[in-house]
Formats: structure tokens, C-alpha cells, sequence
């Protein structure tokens, strides 16, 4: 287990990210080792659980309807108009250049969500997919895969980040990607990890013995005992990235302006912290609102997961 | 004896700029700052609140914030920004400041005399003047300075130097500089690093650390230095100026984000702090017990236009980028509107080289003249670009990451596209966006232009064919009035020049201002007298230009 | 044995890293002679001069082979910038940026441990969902902000604590840790959120696990039950993650450094990148790289101290 960017220094990328593998990974092998014990199931998801769903879908709808959504152009600035307080203009206040806070902040959810999404999906596959064939075939191939993956943890991020930034430039998609890149090794161990543990189980065993062929004993026995622990993390990872997203800001290597980003809008709000607080406030509520809503879920979710999961 | 209420000290009377990429590279970011608004009193840069003097007050130690670290203490290897300056002028004695009258002064020299064509520079150094490390200040300390450190391959202030084809000793206290040509500027040059003299004996004897363990002749002496965390100097007890200085000590710390420093500030972590950022200067202001000491510099925010590609050859172009642009909307962006005034060349109107028809040349926000000059030029079957006949233009502007300049160029974005040009933005890293100044490769830039050098020194690097020419604009007028500013140190002569060049610039628009940066030293009202310095004579000096004190003549009443 | 096996991998990991460094580093645009020059000065004649002073005209093989000739017999060379030795300067940042971390460690963990053994004990209780939402919530704030509000409250309100104004351990200890505190601070905060969350869910594995229940039976305290039995089993993610979070800060609180003004290892490695400074990047670059690497191996032999029973091959699975 390690940190996904451990030399940006962001403690919360990384040590979410621990939080993530390791709850995972520790909820499927002590239930593998310990065998069943858990008692505590079916019970109803509560209102906290639907609330921070709610939040979610209101998020998620932003990010897809962000131009169809009737708000203020968020792009266009209003100098006369900056650091407006909340009102009946401006719900939620102005930035820095007079443009509109809530309009900003409904089209910075895409970037969010677009990063969180795919940073996660790429994370998913290709690190679930090496840390399945890692644990599976052990030896040499294991050897040579986790040497990349640590090799990977252990490179500086900051200076692959800017190598790239500098060369392809700072769209979202970019960065995306390089976030995505920089998360397969969280997924590569944790999959690893659970692959092992899955492998020693007595169904795979038997499986084996009866002369089954790898490629059957993977997609058939494998690869469904290890995709939901995997994917029950999802959740909590995308607020990592979301997150993160804001300490690139704080580098200044976040998506290109003038698109908005949450992290962004509380970069640059971080300077009227004194005069108008709101500026840097009402994005980081946003951050929070969401980073919490997603480890609630992602929590709710994978205690139901991983109570199947001792049904096995 | 001081009284409240005074003119700060402004433009046309200091030394010394930010010299090399540092000071460029902080200016840029000293064009960031924030909001501003509301909260201003409605003065531009032109008077302060200063607490009670009082008298001088021997001992006491005092921190200082700055804005950021600086590579090396040796004259020729260190970039000196501003901050960098600052804590030099504790170590080093610069041997030539400028005075509030905006004349050049031998400080730490004796005297200065150019020979009739001005080609010939004699310095006169003072008598029994001593490094810290007790060799003697002389001409041949002088000699080697020069021809081991100053002029080396990797020295950087050696192009500063190339008109220098010798430095020649006359006699013990005797040097002569002998110039390639004839420069009346040329004493501008040795208020920077090239005139702080240190140890030959100590640099030689410390080799390659040479760099971090300074020794000049200077009130302080160093004592230790962590990089990024604390430059520590104690009272030189043999200097040179009797009576100085008062403090016993200082500890210089580098606190690069602009809201902590100014928290250590309030907190009283600190004692002193140094900012060019506008919005800082405006939050310093509103603090309790808390002095500011400002100045308006020349060195001014803005943009760059790379007149040397298409469609930017074309003055109409130009000229439409700049029309379009509400300047005072720009300012208040960056938190200078009560502070600063709308900048429109290299002088601000507080310097002696200011020009008034330039500034009434310089275009002002005219959406219908852009429009109109723009349509002209995408209309023209002959436009240098050649692209179809009314075709927008596109093109890409670039800014260093801050968070300022990033409100400042979506702002300009939003100008430029009510033209119908499509910008895009670039965020680009500081080394890479002065390389991409170097090679012309860019076509509208962030930049900062202006200092408080010579004119014939500023205006020579900007609008003369070479690398250091980042908007490639040349021109005979600019050409003709550089000349008689190399050639004359008559102040009617060389501001009629000054002003010849101002209005071809304003004409032909290579350079977009903001406004011009008012710095500020912000104290703690216990230390006083942060911008008082005067000449060994007595002459006035120039206060505390680009929040560079002068610490020998501080004290503090704790 | 042990060590050996893993031998091969962990130098080519190092190997690799600094190639990648080098190449990456080089590729990036802005010339390192610029920097040392500024553009003031930068005259072709003279980022000539200076680039073949620096030998950055030959090939990139050529300077890569030997930078790490040299650096295999112990010299990294001296920084373009400041003609610092880069192994002088690593030496002089590292404490400062390992003290911070190990000291948010100890925080957090000083934290964590009580408040998640409470979680778990009172698994699924109103006290558990309060603790659970409220680690949730340290951890969706970024870093830059939590340091922010830290230093508004601590700092210029209180003026309990210093914002700024690093203090060496050998120079004044109680200072020292007074400068310390509130960028420790800083980086707990998220690492209570995530140690709480690790022992808590270790914490109820071990709970049902038939020597707590034996212990139980046998009428043996709550308390005792926690701390003396469960805590040590329920420790491994914990031990895990903690350890490579040593790896991580020392990896650079770049942001922590810059708001705090630390002179620590990140600001370092940033500064260095920003200013093309290659040599010191290299350095910084490697000593990330081992220090990861080191932090790694001694968690995987910690397992084994925790628990005799875990072989390497079983904690090399895990990590």
C-alpha cells in the first residue's frame, strides 16, 4: 500500500488512498482469514446515506447539464460587480472578477466529476487488471510488474506532472489522465493483495486441481471475487481525486482558465479570506459537501459488499 | 522629529532595480495581488501614515519577512530581486546610490569622475575601510572583483558589464573603469551588484561557498545563513560610518506565500515584512500598529506584444489590443485602485524622465476605435498575416501560474474577444515563460517592464536589436533619442530624449500597462526609521525604493 | 535472505527513477544556463559560455552516465543555482521535513488510536457514525486551506503559536517544537481522519476473533481487552500506512513547506524544478526514492515483529 502521488506532498490524496486500500483490503482478508463472524446486515441505509446520495445526483447533474442549467454565464467578468455578497443577484455572491459564484461552481462540478471519473476508471481497469495478473501468475511476473508500479510510487509526480503539463498542455482530459496514470498503483496492490487472498481460498484450489485453465479460473472464479472489493473503493477514491484536483490548483497545475474548477475558484478565493470570505468559503463547502458525501456512500456501500462477500 | 503625514518617496530619486531574472520574475508576480476595492483610502501612492520617530534607539534585533530566497550572497552568481537587494544592502555598501533628487551619488566611494567623452570613469574609494574579515577595502580588491568574479564566463552580470574593457588601478585608492564608449550612465551600473564590493580574500579562501558565506564592508556582517529559513546578521562593530548602525541584529526570513507572511506579521512573528503586491500593501494599511513604508516605482505590470510576427507587426493590431483594455478595471483586479495610477510607459509621473505627452499619446479604453481599427486590419486584402479577408485572429496568451495574474489574463481574454479575436489562455512556468520572452516565442504576454536604473539602461535593453528586445520593436526614433541619452548627462537633454522615446512607444504600442507597483516595507511600529538613510555627507537618500531599506539606519524603541 | 531477494528490484527501481528523473527534467522547457544568467544577461554568447561550463552541450547519455558515476561514488554534484553541494543541501532540509511528518504521525496516531478503538467498540452506534463522519469530513478539505485556517485561529487570533519562523532542534528544542506544531497540525489532520478509520475497522476484525471472546469469558476488562490484547493484532494497516507516510512527507509537503515557509526537503524539490536546477533535482529525486523504498522494507520487517507468525511471503503479499 502506498500513497498514489507521494512526492506532491498532498497528505490527503495520499492518505485517503490509504484509507481506501486498506479498509478494503483488511475488511476482505480478515473476513478471509477470521472466516465469517459478522452478524450486522440489512439494515436500512438511513438518512444520512440518501441525503449525501441526494447531493451526489444534484452534483452529478450540474456536471452533465452545466450549459443547460439556467445560470449566469460563468466565464463573462463584471469587474463593478466583484466580491459581491450573496443576494438576490448573485445567490451566492461574486469571485474575483465579478462572476458568478453558483454558476461557477455548477460548471467546475464537470471538471470534478470528469476527473474523479476517469482518474478512478483508469485507476479500476489497468491497476485492477496488473494487480489480478500479478497476484495470479506470482514470480517473475509479479516481480517485474510491482517493480513498475514502485518505480511509479516512486518517482517524483511533481516533475512528471509539469514534463507533461509543459508539453501537451493543460486540458482537462490531460489531466485526467495523468491522474488516473498516477492512481493504478493504489489499484495494483489492492488487487494484488485481494488476488492473493482469493487465490488460497478452496473453490479456486478446486477449481485448479480440476485441471481448469488459468484463463478460466481468472474469469470465472477471480476476476468476480475481486471486482467489487476493488470497485466498492471507487467512491471514497473519486474524492480523493477531487481533492487533489485542489492542491494542483495550489501548484497552478489545474485545468487551463478560464474553465472553472472548484479547486480553482478556492485557490484564488484564498487571498479574500479576510474581506469577503465567501469567495474562498462557498467552493470549499461544495468540495467538502461532495469529498463527504462520496466517503459516506462509498462507506454505506461497501459495508452492504463486503457483508456478501462473506456469503461466499 | 518626523511628522505624520509626508510625501513618500517616489520615483526619479532611487538606485538600484531588481537586476536579473529574480527581479523580473517577482515583478511579474508583484503584478498579482488582489482585490483592493472598497476598503481604499482614495490615495494614489503619494502619502502614508508613519508613527512618531522619535530619536535613534541603540540595540535590539528585529526579523524581517521577504518575499523569497535568493540563490547566492556573491556579487555575480546571486539573481538580487528585490528581497535579494534588501538583505544585501545589510552585508554590502553599494558604492554608488542614488540620492532623492534622483542623482547619482558615490555612497561607499569616494568620488566618481568621467573624463571629457565620458569613456573614462574614475573612482575614488574612501581610506581605511575594511571588509569584515579586516582586509583592506582598495583598488586592488576592486581589480580582482572584476576580472576574477564579475567578468567570469558564468557570471551574471557580465553582459551588464560589456561596455567595461578594463578596470585599471591608479594608485591604492584609485580605479579607473575604461568604457568601450561613451556612456553618461554608466555610474547607474555600480548601484547594482557589480558596485558591492566583498572580500577577494574571503570569496577566494571560501571557493565554490563563496556564495553563502558573504563578507562585505557593509553595517552588518553575516552569521549564518539557512536556506529558505533564516539569513542571520549582527552589528559590524568597525564600520565604516560612525554612529552606525543601531540595531544589534537582523534576521532575514524568506516567507514566500503573500498571506502567511502578512499573518507572521500581525502575529508578531515577524517584524518587518517587504511586498510588491498590491492587495498586500492595501491589507498592510488597514493593520494596527503597523507603519508602511511605500514607494512607486517605476517597474510597471502588464503585457508584452511580440511585434516581430504577424498579425502583430501590424499597428493596427497593436493598437486595437490596446484600446480595447479598460486599465482601471485591470488595476482593481489586482488591488491597485487607490494605490496606484494607471501606468502608461517605462516612468512613472513621479519620475524626473515621466513624459506627459506620452502618457496623452498612450491609447485609453476605446471599444468603437478597437473595433474599428481591428475590423480594418482583418479587412485588409493586404494584412500581414495573410490570412482570407475577414477572418478573426487567434492567438494565445501566456501568463505565469498566481492567482492574480490568472483573474488578470481571463480579464484581458474577455477584452480581446468582445473584438471578436479568439484568445486562448496559456499558463506557463516562470522559466519557461522567460525563455519564450528570450526566443520571441510567444505573441501577447504577461510582463513587467520598467526599473529604476538609468533610462539609457532600461530603455537600451528593451528597444535595442537583441535578445533582451522581447517585444522585437526597434525604431530610428527610439534609436536617435538612446544616442544623446548614451552621450549626455545634461538632465534637460536626456529627458527630452526620454520623452522622444516614451511617445514613439505609446505611438506604437509594444508594451500594455496596468499600473505602476507601489512597494511597501510594512513594520511594526516600534521599528523605526526604515527609509530616513542619508549619504555619508548628508545629502538625502532615495528612501526605500522596491521595498529596499537601507539597515544601517534603522532602530527599533523594543 | 529476504533482503537479497528483493535486492534486484529495489535497485532497479532506483535506477529507473533517476534515469526518469534526468530525462524528464532535461526535456522540460527553459534552459538551466537562463536561470544562472537572467534575462538580462542572457546574450547567446553568454548561455553559450555558460552551457558548455556546465556541460550541458553533450549528449543526454553522456551527462546521465556521468552523473552516475559520480553519484555511485558519493558526489551529487553542486546546484547550478546556488553552487550549493546537492548532498549538503538534502542533508540540511531533511530533518526539518522529517521531524514535521514524524511529528504529525505521533499527533495523529496519539489521536487515532483512542478515538478508533472507541469507534470500534461502539461499532455502529451513534458515537461510531459521529467519529466516522467526522474523519470523513478532515479529509475533504484540502491541505492549503486547513493550514490557512490553522494559522488565522492559532497564530493571529490566539497568538499562541508561531506562523512562520523555523527553529532548529539543536538550537532550541522547546522553540523548535513550538515552530513545528502548526505544520504538523496541518498534515495530521488528515492522517487522524485515515489512522482512525484503519484501526477502527482492524479493530473490529480482531474483536470477533475467538481469543477476545476466551478473553471475555474469563472475565477480563474491557479495557484490558482493548489495549493489552486487541490493539497490537489490529495494528498492521496502521503500522503500514504509517510507515509510508514517512515515505510520502519526506516525498515533500510541498504545499505545507511553501505556507509555513519551512526549509524543508518539498520546497526544495520545487524551487529546484521551477528553477531547472537539474543536479539538485536528481539528488532530492533519489533521496525520495530510497527513503520509499527503505520505509517499505522496514514496514514488511515490522510485520513480522508485530506478529511472529506473519512470514515475509505473506507480508510481502500485503504490501
Amino acid at each position: 500500500m502506498s500513497t498514489p502521488v507521494p512526492n506532491l506532498g498532498a497528505p490527503h490524496p495520499g492518505a485517503t488512498s490509504e484509507l481506501t486500500v486498506s479498509d478494503g483490503l483488511i475488511a476482505e482478508t480478515t473476513e478471509v482469514a477470521a472466516a465469517p463472524g459478522k452478524k450486522k446486515r440489512k439494515r436500512g441505509l438511513g438518512l444520512v446515506f440518501w441525503l449525501a446520495t441526494s447531493w451526489l445526483v444534484v452534483v452529478l447533474i450540474c456536471a452533465v447539464f452545466a450549459d443547460l442549467l439556467p445560470v449566469k454565464d460563468p466565464l463573462t467578468p463584471d469587474v463593478i460587480n466583484k466580491l459581491a455578497y450573496p443576494g438576490p443577484d448573485h445567490w451566492l455572491g461574486t469571485d474575483g472578477l465579478g462572476r458568478d459564484t453558483l454558476a461557477r461552481l455548477v460548471h467546475g462540478a464537470r471538471v470534478s466529476v470528469v476527473i474523479s471519473v476517469t482518474a478512478v476508471t483508469i485507476g479500476m481497469v489497468v491497476g485492477g487488471f496488473l494487480g489480478i495478473i500479478a497476484g495470479f501468475f506470482r514470480g517473475k511476473t509479479e516481480t517485474v510488474l510491482m517493480t513498475i508500479i514502485n518505480i511509479i510510487l516512486a518517482f517524483p509526480a511533481l516533475v512528471l506532472l509539469l514534463v507533461l503539463l509543459a508539453f501537451v498542455g493543460r486540458s482537462l482530459v490531460v489531466i485526467s489522465l495523468i491522474v488516473g496514470f498516477l492512481s493504478i498503483p493504489i489499484y495494483t496492490r489492492v488487487a494484488r493483495a485481494t488476488t492473493l487472498a482469493v487465490a488460497e481460498r478452496e473453490f479456486v484450489r478446486a477449481s485448479r486441481t480440476m485441471g481448469a485453465k488459468n484463463s478460466r479460473v481468472l474469469a470465472r472464479e477471480i476476476l468476480p471475487n475481486v471486482v467489487l472489493p476493488v470497485a466498492a473503493f471507487g467512491l471514497v477514491a473519486m474524492g480523493v481525486v477531487i481533492v487533489l484536483e485542489g492542491t494542483l490548483a495550489f501548484l497552478g497545475l489545474s485545468v487551463q482558465q478560464p474553465a472553472p474548477t472548484w479547486g480553482g475558484m478556492i485557490f484564488d478565493g484564498k487571498r479574500y479570506i479576510n474581506e469577503a470570505a465567501h469567495v474562498v468559503l462557498i467552493p470549499s463547502i461544495a468540495m467538502f459537501l461532495t469529498v463527504l458525501s462520496l466517503n459516506l456512500v462509498g462507506d454505506a456501500l461497501r459495508t452492504r459488499f463486503d457483508v456478501r462477500g462473506s456469503n461466499l | 522629529m518626523r511628522g505624520h503625514r509626508r510625501p513618500v518617496r517616489v520615483s526619479g530619486k532611487r538606485v538600484l532595480a531588481s537586476v536579473g531574472l529574480v527581479g523580473l520574475l517577482l515583478g511579474s508576480a508583484a503584478c498579482g495581488g488582489g482585490d483592493g476595492d472598497d476598503n481604499g483610502p482614495a490615495q494614489e501612492g503619494t502619502v502614508e501614515d508613519v508613527s512618531e520617530q522619535g530619536d535613534p534607539v541603540e540595540g535590539g534585533e528585529i526579523t524581517v519577512g521577504l518575499e523569497a530566497e535568493t540563490n547566492s550572497w556573491l556579487p555575480g552568481e546571486g539573481s538580487f530581486s528585490n528581497s535579494g537587494t534588501t538583505v544585501a544592502y545589510a552585508i554590502y555598501d553599494p558604492l554608488i546610490k542614488r540620492t532623492a533628487e534622483g542623482d547619482f551619488r558615490p555612497y561607499l566611494a569616494e568620488s566618481m569622475e568621467p573624463n571629457a567623452d565620458l569613456t573614462v570613469w574614475t573612482l575614488k574609494l574612501r581610506p581605511n575601510v575594511q571588509f569584515h574579515d579586516g582586509t583592506p577595502l582598495n583598488a586592488q580588491a576592486l581589480k580582482t572583483i572584476f576580472d576574477e568574479y564579475l567578468t567570469a564566463p558564468t557570471s551574471n552580470v557580465k553582459n551588464t558589464l560589456a561596455d567595461v574593457t578594463a578596470l585599471n588601478v591608479v594608485d591604492d585608492l584609485t580605479v579607473e573603469y575604461v568604457l568601450a564608449q561613451t556612456n553618461a550612465a554608466f555610474p547607474s551600473v555600480l548601484t547594482g551588484s557589480p558596485g558591492w564590493p566583498f572580500s577577494p580574500t574571503a570569496a577566494a579562501a571560501a571557493g565554490e561557498d563563496a556564495g553563502a558565506n558573504p563578507v562585505g564592508t557593509g553595517p552588518f556582517q553575516f552569521v549564518s545563513w539557512q536556506r529558505d529559513s533564516a539569513f542571520v546578521v549582527e552589528k559590524n562593530d568597525n564600520y565604516w560610518q560612525e554612529g552606525l548602525p543601531h540595531l544589534d541584529g537582523i534576521t532575514f526570513r524568506p516567507i514566500p506565500d503573500e498571506d502567511t507572511r502578512v499573518s507572521s506579521l500581525q502575529s508578531g512573528d515577524i517584524d518587518a515584512m517587504q511586498t510588491l503586491r498590491q492587495s498586500t500593501v492595501q491589507r498592510a494599511r488597514d493593520l494596527d500598529g503597523v507603519d508602511n513604508y511605500e514607494y512607486l516605482g517605476n517597474n510597471a505590470g502588464g503585457s508584452i506584444i511580440n511585434s516581430s510576427i504577424a498579425p502583430f507587426d501590424d499597428l493596427r493590431v497593436r493598437q486595437a489590443l490596446a484600446y480595447a483594455i479598460d486599465q482601471p478595471a485591470l488595476i482593481d483586479v489586482i488591488g491597485g485602485t487607490g494605490l496606484t495610477p494607471a501606468a502608461t510607459q517605462y516612468f512613472s509621473p513621479d519620475s524626473p524622465f515621466y513624459s506627459e505627452k506620452a502618457a496623452e499619446a498612450f491609447p485609453t479604453y476605446d471599444m468603437e476605435q478597437a473595433q474599428e481599427l481591428y475590423d480594418d486590419y482583418i479587412n485588409d486584402p493586404q494584412r500581414s498575416d495573410g490570412e482570407p479577408v475577414g477572418t478573426d485572429l487567434a492567438f494565445t496568451y501566456r501568463c505565469p501560474p498566481d492567482p492574480t495574474l490568472n483573474e488578470l489574463s481571463q480579464l484581458y481574454q474577455n477584452f480581446w474577444s468582445q473584438l471578436g479575436m479568439d484568445v486562448s489562455l496559456e499558463t506557463v512556468e516562470q522559466a519557461a515563460h522567460v525563455q519564450n520572452g528570450i526566443s520571441k516565442d510567444y505573441e501577447v504576454q504577461c510582463w513587467r517592464v520598467g526599473d529604476e536604473q538609468d533610462p539609457y539602461v532600461t530603455l537600451k535593453n528593451a528597444f535595442t536589436e537583441g535578445p533582451l528586445n522581447f517585444t522585437g520593436y526597434t525604431s530610428p526614433e527610439i534609436a536617435d533619442g538612446l544616442e544623446t541619452l548614451r552621450t549626455t548627462t545634461d538632465l534637460a537633454e536626456r529627458q527630452e530624449a526620454v520623452a522622444q522615446i516614451s511617445l514613439d512607444i505609446s505611438e506604437n504600442v509594444p508594451n500594455l500597462f496596468t499600473g505602476y507597483t507601489l512597494t511597501d516595507i510594512a513594520v511594526r511600529d516600534v521599528v523605526k526609521n526604515v527609509d530616513g538613510w542619508t549619504f555619508p555627507d548628508g545629502t538625502e537618500g532615495d528612501g526605500v525604493p522596491g521595498a529596499q531599506a537601507m539597515w544601517g539606519f534603522v532602530w527599533t524603541t523594543e | 535472505m529476504y533482503v537479497l531477494r528483493r535486492l534486484p528490484s529495489l535497485l532497479a527501481t532506483l535506477f529507473a527513477v533517476s534515469l526518469l528523473t534526468f530525462l524528464m527534467t532535461s526535456l522540460l522547457p527553459g534552459d538551466p544556463a537562463l536561470q544562472i544568467l537572467g534575462a538580462e544577461n542572457a546574450t547567446p554568447e553568454a548561455i553559450a559560455e555558460v552551457r558548455a561550463e556546465l556541460g550541458l552541450d553533450d549528449p543526454l547519455p553522456v551527462r546521465y552516465l556521468a552523473w552516475i558515476g559520480d553519484a555511485l561514488t558519493g558526489d551529487f554534484g553542486r546546484s547550478y543555482r546556488t553552487s550549493e553541494p546537492v548532498a549538503e543541501a538534502i542533508i540540511d532540509r531533511l530533518p526539518v521535513t522529517a521531524e514535521v511528518g514524524i511529528l504529525a504521525i505521533i499527533i495523529a496516531l496519539l489521536v487515532a488510536i483512542p478515538v478508533g478503538m472507541l469507534s470500534a467498540y461502539r461499532a455502529g452506534t451513534r458515537t461510531d457514525k459521529i467519529i466516522s463522519s467526522t474523519s470523513f469530513g478532515l479529509l475533504a478539505v484540502p491541505n492549503f486551506m486547513v493550514a490557512i485556517f490553522l494559522i488565522l485561529i492559532f497564530s493571529v487570533t490566539l497568538g499562541i503559536l508561531p506562523a512562520t519562523g523555523w527553529v532548529n532542534f539543536t538550537d532550541d528544542p522547546v522553540q523548535n517544537l513550538r515552530s513545528a506544531l502548526l505544520p504538523a497540525l496541518s498534515l495530521a489532520i488528515a492522517e487522524m481522519a485515515v489512522y482512525t478509520r484503519l484501526l477502527r475497522t482492524d479493530m473490529i476484525a480482531t474483536l470477533q476473533q475467538d481469543f477476545v471472546t476466551m478473553a471475555r469469558v474469563k472475565g477480563v476488562s474491557n479495557r484490558r481487552i482493548l489495549f493489552r490484547h486487541a490493539l497490537r493484532p489490529s495494528s498492521f494497516s496502521l503500522m503500514t500506512v504509517a510507515g509510508v507516510q514517512v515515505g510520502a512527507i519526506i516525498g515533500g509537503s510541498v504545499v505545507i513547506e511553501t505556507l509555513f515557509a519551512l526549509p524543508g526537503v518539498g520546497r526544495l524539490l520545487l524551487d529546484s524544478v521551477v528553477q531547472r536546477d537539474l543536479l539538485m533535482v536528481q539528488g532530492v529525486a533519489l533521496v525520495i526514492a530510497v527513503s520509499y523504498v527503505v520505509v517499505n522494507f522496514t514496514v514488511d520487517i515490522l510485520y513480522s515483529y508485530l506478529d511472529p507468525r506473519i512470514s515475509h511471503g505473506r507480508s510481502a503479499a500485503r504490501v
